[in-house]
């Protein structure tokens, strides 16, 4: 926040809190939910409305021990949400008869190619499982939490996703011996 | 560092923008979302008047029962209802599931499925999975019976319900399966203590998966989960073996223990065998008493999936303050269904196991 500069007339100070929490952690959820997601501009987009969602229970959630968790809770259940609507929307377009976008995988110059493009083939619900469980080292029950899901679902998906993702694993594996 | 977790890692710090747009965006967002939900509240008092009308009948959160024409109180336990069975024909859509309570019937949509509908004229079917977000505040509740039956649409399924009491911190969860009582109706009966629970039923058929929740205030105590206990190290499709970073997880103990240790040795068909180190990992702060997760590296793992040809003998020399169990499995043959690379464990002497006071 510059000091110099007007301020909205609904800033608080619980925006205050909610401001510094968004500089220290926005940069990495938007890299979370891009790695979910594929796409930069919408994992943007669901950060910044997670970051609304804080601000309007700050009151709350402010208490938490961890608010982060809570912000990584509601914004991987926007994106998927969000990834979901657009499928159908997709599978609309696909029914009458128009080519439909589809995501490129999130990744860019030095980055990793092949795991970005093996995530992509994988469905959205399916990478956030496999994301939240092995990048942020949630238990099963968590990830089940997180995506109001049960358990045995978790399990499945994290299991066809490790199975999809095992070939790139044993590619590198080889490349190193 | 071939691990995936740590492959993940950098993925994602590659993806991490170093600055984040200005925080004021947020801000704006934030008044754009209030100015409509003022215009969408001017234009629609009639709708938010019918809705607390509703909402005063229907008592979201409590286990009241939700459905007008019947005392809202307990039912002592499931009468034979005189009222005919619901109805479903089979289609993109999966089939509600209907509690048939002593005086009401309450349909309940599953809010997390993957479904396959029938197949069209072309031979052709559609499949579509969703996943809601059940509130557990937006739950119908059934009272307090002694059982609940429950209706579901197509023969041949089976279902389980997951009972986490309500009001608890990090509770234990204790699942039991339901009973069939005819094709398509089954009996469910308490499990763990008796209390005021959320109930997740969970059925899987040829059609696919659902899911769907009530509330219950049991009146009985039932049984509660005995201990369990996996382990993932390698798995396989077809000639291809994969290695993953080895994995034990524990539940349902007695207790949690203080100092917990897991060795795991892997042993090929000709053989030749090793030794893996795991570490007890944290799990954040809401995790159920009772319950450990050991991880060890990926390089071991690869080395263990090389020993031989399969079949895999596991033996996890477990050890809980002090005292020791030997879990042991063989792979492929105790491999969970749709879980791999999990593999049941059997314990000697068993592990210790939770009983409710």
């Amino acid at each position: 926040m510059e000091p110099d500069r007007a301020l909205p007339r609904d800033w608080g100070v619980e925006t205050d809190a909610v401001a510094a929490l968004y500089a220290q952690s926005c940069p990495s959820l938007v890299g979370l939910l891009t790695a979910i997601g594929g796409n930069r501009a919408d994992a943007e987009e669901v950060a910044q409305d997670a970051f609304v969602r804080l601000l309007e229970h700050w009151g709350k959630v402010g208490d938490y021990a961890d608010p982060e968790a809570w912000l990584r809770t509601v914004a991987v259940r926007l994106l998927v949400s969000r990834q979901r609507r657009r499928q159908v929307a997709a599978r609309g377009l696909g029914l009458l008869g128009r080519r439909a976008a589809t995501a490129a995988p999130a990744a860019g110059l030095g980055q990793d190619m092949d795991l970005a493009e093996a995530l992509a083939r994988l469905p959205v619900s399916q990478r956030a499982v496999v994301v939240l469980y092995h990048l942020h080292d949630l238990s099963v029950e968590e990830v089940a939490g997180i995506l109001h899901v049960p358990t045995g679902t978790v399990k499945s998906r994290l299991s066809r996703g490790r199975v999809a993702l095992a070939p790139l694993l044993a590619d590198e594996e080889r490349k190193a011996t | 560092m071939n691990d995936l977790g740590d492959r993940l890692r950098r993925h994602v710090a590659n993806l991490t923008p170093e600055q984040p747009a200005p925080f004021g965006e947020v801000v704006a967002r934030r008044a754009r979302r209030r100015r409509r939900r003022q215009a969408f509240a001017v234009g629609g008092t009639a709708v938010v008047a019918a809705a607390v009308i509703t909402a005063s009948t229907q008592l979201p959160g409590s286990d009241r029962p939700t459905v007008s024409g019947g005392p809202a109180t307990s039912s002592p336990s499931p009468t034979a209802t005189q009222r005919p069975e619901p109805t479903y024909e089979w289609s993109n859509q999966p089939s509600p599931v209907v509690l048939r309570l002593a005086d009401r019937d309450v349909e309940l949509q599953p809010w997390s499925y993957c479904w396959d509908g029938p197949p069209n004229r072309e031979g052709t079917a559609r499949g579509l999975c969703a996943d809601g977000f059940a509130q557990t505040s937006d739950l119908d509740g059934v009272g307090s019976p002694t059982s609940v039956n429950f209706w579901f649409g197509i023969e041949d399924w089976h279902f389980q319900a997951t009972f986490t009491e309500l009001g608890v911190d990090c509770p234990r969860q204790n699942t039991v399966p339901a009973t069939h009582i005819s094709d398509q109706t089954f009996r469910l009966h308490p499990a763990g203590p008796a209390g005021r629970y959320r109930v997740d039923l969970f059925g899987r058929g040829r059609q696919g998966s659902v899911s769907a929740s009530f509330l219950w205030t049991t009146p009985t105590d039932g049984p509660t989960d005995q201990p369990a206990a996996d382990i993932a190290l390698v798995s396989g499709d077809g000639d291809q073996l994969y290695a993953y970073p080895p994995e034990v997880t524990v539940q349902d103990l007695a207790f949690q223990p203080q100092e917990a240790d897991a060795e795991i040795t892997a042993t090929a068909a000709n053989g030749r065998s090793m030794t893996l180190d795991t570490k007890l990992e944290d799990h954040g702060e809401c995790y159920a008493e009772g319950s450990l997760f050991f991880r060890g590296d990926q390089n071991p793992a690869q080395q263990a999936a090389q020993l031989g040809p399969p079949p895999f003998t596991y033996e996890v020399l477990l050890t809980l303050d002090g005292k020791q169990y030997v879990g042991t499995a063989v792979w492929p043959r105790d491999e969970k269904q749709h879980e791999a690379p999990n593999t049941t464990l059997t314990f000697d002497p068993p592990l210790p196991a939770y009983t409710a006071e």
